[in-house]
């Protein structure tokens, strides 16, 4: 984890502003019933050893109130709009159309991987990048077949948030995404940063006309897309510690991301 | 260089594994002779069973107690799943019971349910009494282990199954089973359905259980002491493993922080023996962890949380959770589990308490429930060694013991699967 001075002077006004930002407050305490304190059975400081520093193991976490309230909200609209969404969608499409439907997107985002693969200085892994578009939008008709790779062309997926880390800036504050779930200050920085490179692809050379049912329809195909295609379940562990447990996949699986 | 040590390893491994299945080949047993390499990678792609990728699988709610006052901060347990697939028409009905800290769809449950499924059984899946939305949602005391209020509990649920299902499922007759710790419990509530006779199970099949849930939870916590350099390395140790966790999460597109997600993760680079076992011991670890805060926080014990202190939504786990990862299943039940239950077990010393949670509590009923049989590994290393001839002399010929298969690492076998099924034949 590296926190570049600049972050690292950014994070107190942010996470001041974020706060302010919702009203209902930051607050991570639990409520002292008549205090002070009882001591439970296995307190804090009878376990964990003194020289142990917990939250330097930890994520880098200042907005955890304002995280813990996202990642319930984006728990009830997984619940009460995507997932619905999803299973509608898989209703009315059949497996194999679904699975070209994934293809197509694949391949578009085969744009934003190619970006950043050049802006990472890897020529190498962005010619495979083209190559592989280029099989997968002819023989693969129009990307709905992954033809690439049948043929064992190797695949690479890269974003933005990647591209900052191989620049060696560290995630920041972890943050949960409304609707996208958990990230980054960095790797959400980096999406907005990808929309706009595969937005500008589409407007600029190929010259794709987006009008509004054109846009409707690619964002809500993007979105029941991506979201089938991950089988996690918001409180499916039950466990009381999930929140920590996502947190600490997430920023694992992003730095092997960006080592890979 | 660790990159370096790591393909090695991970090159020796898939020798070693290769090495082992060649030389038994036409041997259709089970490969791989080291009990704790062989709980981690479970079964090689060539001897997996043949089930369908998919089954008409349906998750449904249940309310367990009506009005039962949940504490905020667990408001995501009111109600518990259970899943379930029917066939069309009149067919027996089989619950699968899951194990430690497992929910009704954890993949060794699933993979029950698809073999039962594919063998023409409608297939109920129930979430194991020690997963913390059980906990919340349908334990009477909230406080698991005790395997009389626990058979107890699951019955209930399985009534309320039944009556939630209604007309959708047309049941000639009643099976059950369950694994590890799930299939403790299917004797124990085998044992209570012959009391109550609501079901009348025909066949109740009990895969790898503990003989003495006391005795197999200190061999997991034993487990995580060889952490390489200790338990005050717990920290990166588990860093450590996240790291490899997440990279099969990666792969594999699913977050389940259950034993099986680690053992996935290790599938392709095994460690040494003493790594295994601390890993084996971790992935129980996030189980007890969850569990035991969990019952913490409904009853106010004063196990982890102080009593006198009130969770909310937002209340941070920062400090709580390090303690319950170093908390133990033994921690759990001499200083919660006991005390909790000490006035109410009649007077019997401890020792005989941690006794009554054993199959040996309820041996005698064994012993003459000739629908029960049991499949079992000679080293499954959740047993005390000679733990496993128990099961020969209390089952006689319904025990089938496999040479090897470690614990649970042979379930998916195609030999396995046609086992469990020719057994309810």
């Amino acid at each position: 984890m590296i926190k570049t001075p600049s972050i690292r002077r950014l994070r107190s006004s942010v996470s001041i502003t974020a706060c302010l930002l919702l009203a209902a407050g930051c607050g991570t305490s639990p409520v002292v019933k008549d205090p002070p304190p009882n001591e439970a059975v296995f307190e804090y400081e009878r376990v964990v050893a003194d020289d142990v520093d917990v939250k330097a193991n930890a994520v880098y976490d200042p907005w955890e109130g304002f995280n813990r309230r996202m990642y319930r909200f984006n728990a009830g609209a997984d619940r009460w709009v995507l997932m619905p969404m999803v299973r509608t969608y898989r209703f009315i499409f059949p497996r194999p159309l679904r699975r070209g439907i994934s293809n197509v997107f694949d391949t578009i985002f085969g744009i934003r991987t190619f970006a950043n693969q050049i802006m990472q200085g890897r020529p190498v892994r962005a010619g495979q990048t083209v190559g592989r578009m280029g099989v997968n939008l002819t023989l693969g008709l129009v990307g709905l077949v992954d033809v690439a790779t049948k043929l064992g062309m190797p695949y690479h997926v890269e974003d933005f948030g990647q591209t900052l880390g191989v620049w060696g800036l560290g995630p920041g504050p972890y943050l949960v995404i409304p609707l996208l779930g958990p990230s980054s200050l960095r790797d959400g920085t980096g999406q907005i940063v990808d929309s706009a490179i595969t937005s500008l692809a589409f407007t600029g050379p190929t010259g794709i006309d987006d009008g509004l049912t054109a846009q409707l329809i690619y964002n809500g195909l993007l979105i029941v897309d991506t979201r089938s295609r991950i089988a996690f379940e918001y409180y499916q562990t039950g466990s009381p510690f999930e929140y920590e447990l996502v947190r600490l996949l997430m920023n694992t699986k992003r730095q092997i991301e960006i080592e890979k | 260089m660790r990159n370096v040590a790591r393909e090695a390893a991970s090159v020796l491994s898939v020798i070693v594994i290769a090495l082992a299945i060649a030389s038994d080949a036409h041997a259709a047993e089970y490969p791989i002779s080291d009990p704790y390499l062989a709980t981690v990678v479970g079964t090689p792609k060539p001897l997996l069973a043949d089930v369908p990728d998919r089954i008409p699988l349906r998750t449904r709610k249940l309310g367990v107690y009506a009005g039962r006052k949940i504490p905020k901060a667990l408001w995501y347990g009111t109600r518990l799943e259970y899943s379930f697939a029917r066939q069309k028409g009149r067919a027996p009905l089989i619950f699968t019971i899951a194990g430690t800290g497992a929910f009704h769809n954890s993949p060794k449950n699933v993979f029950l349910q698809k073999v039962f499924f594919q063998a023409g059984y409608h297939v109920v899946g129930i979430t194991s009494p020690t997963h913390p939305k059980f906990v919340i949602a349908a334990s009477a005391t909230s406080v698991p282990g005790h395997q009389r209020h626990d058979a107890e509990d699951i019955y209930l649920v399985m009534e309320k199954i039944m009556a939630d299902l209604g007309r959708r499922v047309d049941v000639s007759e009643f099976y059950l089973t369950g694994y590890s710790l799930g299939a403790t419990n299917a004797a124990f509530v085998a044992q209570l359905d012959s009391e109550r006779g609501r079901f009348n199970f025909s066949k109740v099949l009990l895969i790898n259980p503990p003989l003495s849930v006391y005795n197999s939870i200190s061999r997991l916590d034993r487990m995580l002491q060889n952490i390489p350099g200790g338990i005050d390395n717990f920290g990166s140790f588990f860093d450590a493993v996240m790291r490899q966790v997440s990279a099969a999460y990666k792969k594999s597109n699913t977050v389940e922080f259950s034993a099986e997600l680690i053992f996935e993760a290790f599938k392709e680079n095994p460690p040494s023996d003493e790594e295994l076992a601390a890993l084996i011991g971790l992935a129980f670890r996030l189980s007890s962890a969850g569990m035991a805060y969990t019952s913490d926080v409904m009853t106010d014990f004063g196990f982890i949380k102080p009593d006198n202190v009130r969770l909310t939504k937002n209340t941070t786990m920062r400090y709580d959770m390090p303690v319950a990862m170093r908390v133990g299943f033994t921690d759990y039940f001499h200083e919660y589990f006991w005390p909790f239950n000490e006035d109410d077990a009649g007077g019997v010393s401890r020792a005989e308490f941690a006794r009554q949670q054993s199959l040996w509590a309820i041996q005698g009923y064994l012993i003459g429930a000739r629908h029960i049989g049991v499949m079992h590994n000679h080293d499954d290393v959740i047993l005390e060694p000679g733990e496993i001839d128990f099961f020969t002399d209390t089952f006689d010929n319904r025990a089938r013991i496999y040479p090897h298969g470690g614990h649970l690492g042979n379930l998916e076998t195609r030999k396995h699967a046609a086992d469990m099924v020719e057994f309810f034949k």
